[in-house]
């Protein structure tokens, strides 16, 4: 049992540990394949395939078993490290300690949105991009996107996800519209006025890689998701009688039938069910 | 309505030039020629042109091909996937979508500042 702490509280020992930790993975290539993962199962929802990471009910313990895999490689090298989270309702500044040298380092520059700064910052040597849809070979970042700015989501943004007492509902897909935890964390269902929220917007505030399919070439991405993990831990203890849904595979004519993953189906690469990651108990908790 | 393209209206330095093209031009003249060998009972005819949008944008070239929902940014191809609401995401934005691959192109463009798209890039699903 370890405890995943906000990253606000970590002392510069332990942001050093972490980072260490991660560039280790650079550098043996593990982390580049998780990338990869992350990529590939990154399933539009117009398509009629299996979508386990996004656009579905799974989005929570999908990412659950994805950020375990990597915390496990990380705790294998250093096992006094876990992921921090990142509470982005309150530490929501482009110049929060999270985007300090030493830590993350800061946003992009002018022109190649470039990350100049902190450990992850390419002319330190130690992190080339090598999964990505651009030529880029440097990490990017453009917080806060000045050149049609937006803004982090607030604490009523999150609470309007958390207050829903319905895990999700049909057609199960970004179109969710019957109301839903999933969905409007993961950001898809918003009021017209604003489009995007939670989750989502997250991904498009921090800019530059993060709002691709290769958005884990940014390893803010796993103090975002480790928040995004947390938050569904609040939504199960608020809503102590609500369950993962769909809770059984879907009837034979429904059209999102092997779209998307009941309670109890296996979700690829690792054939987990979501019933395996509904809670983490024994394993980690959140301080 | 749609944010980036918003933002892409307001921008006074916007410099856009639209224009319609044809990209079944060649091939048209290539049909044309061969038309008394290939079609010699049917009377001449010309190929139907796809619609080609093209238009720079931020000093950018974005090449839409309407019918195949085909994306270019300086001839390099942008991944193209879509909603089920019928909206489009693309290979740079995973987290937002967009009415139009006009709408899709611009938002990458904003998105990429001043890197270029890989000429291969790695693909999902």
């Amino acid at each position: 049992m370890y405890t995943r702490q906000n990253q606000k509280d970590l002392t510069g020992a332990q942001k050093k540990r972490f980072t260490a930790a991660v560039l280790e993975l650079k550098r043996n290539g593990t982390y580049d394949a998780f990338v990869r993962t992350h990529d590939r199962y990154f399933v539009p929802d117009r398509d009629r395939k299996l979508r386990v990471g996004h656009m579905s009910p799974s989005f929570f313990p999908w990412h659950r078993r994805y950020l375990l895999e990597f915390e496990k490689e990380l705790r294998a090298l250093d096992p006094g490290v876990s992921l921090p989270y990142w509470d982005w309702t309150t530490d929501s500044s482009p110049v929060s300690s999270l985007w300090a040298d030493d830590f993350l380092g800061g946003t992009g520059r002018e022109g190649d949105r470039q990350v100049m700064t902190g450990p992850f910052a390419y002319e330190r040597g130690n992190w080339a991009i090598t999964v990505g849809v651009t030529e880029a070979r440097f990490l990017t970042r453009n917080l806060g996107r000045p050149g049609n700015p937006i803004s982090l989501p607030t604490p009523a943004e999150l609470q309007w996800a958390l207050d829903d007492p319905l895990y999700d509902s049909s057609p199960w897909d970004s179109t969710a519209a019957g109301g839903g935890f999933r969905n409007k964390l993961e950001g898809w269902a918003a009021p017209k006025s604003e489009r995007w929220r939670n989750h989502n917007k997250v991904h498009q505030w921090i800019g530059g890689h993060m709002t691709g399919g290769t958005a884990p070439n940014d390893p803010a991405f796993w103090l975002h998701h480790a928040f995004v993990d947390l938050l569904w831990d609040r939504w199960q203890q608020r809503h102590p009688d609500s369950g993962y849904l769909p809770a059984a595979p879907l009837a034979p004519g429904d059209l999102q039938r092997g779209r998307v993953i009941a309670l109890d189906e296996p979700m690829p690469p690792w054939d987990v069910t979501p019933r395996e990651m509904y809670g983490h108990q024994g394993v980690y908790r959140y301080a | 309505m749609y944010a980036a393209a918003a933002a892409a209206a307001a921008r006074p330095s916007r410099r856009a030039v639209l224009r319609t093209a044809f990209t079944a031009a060649v091939l048209a003249g290539a049909a044309a020629a061969l038309a008394p060998v290939l079609g010699a009972r049917r009377p001449r005819q010309t190929l139907t042109p796809a619609p080609l949008t093209e238009e720079t944008y931020r000093g950018r070239h974005i090449s839409v091909d309407l019918a195949g929902a085909a994306v270019r940014i300086d001839g390099r191809p942008l991944h193209v996937m879509r909603r089920a609401d019928g909206s489009y995401l693309s290979g740079v934005n995973h987290f937002e979508s967009f009415a139009t691959p006009l709408e899709l192109a611009r938002a990458a463009v904003d998105e990429l500042g001043t890197n270029q798209l890989a000429l291969a890039a790695p693909h999902h699903g």
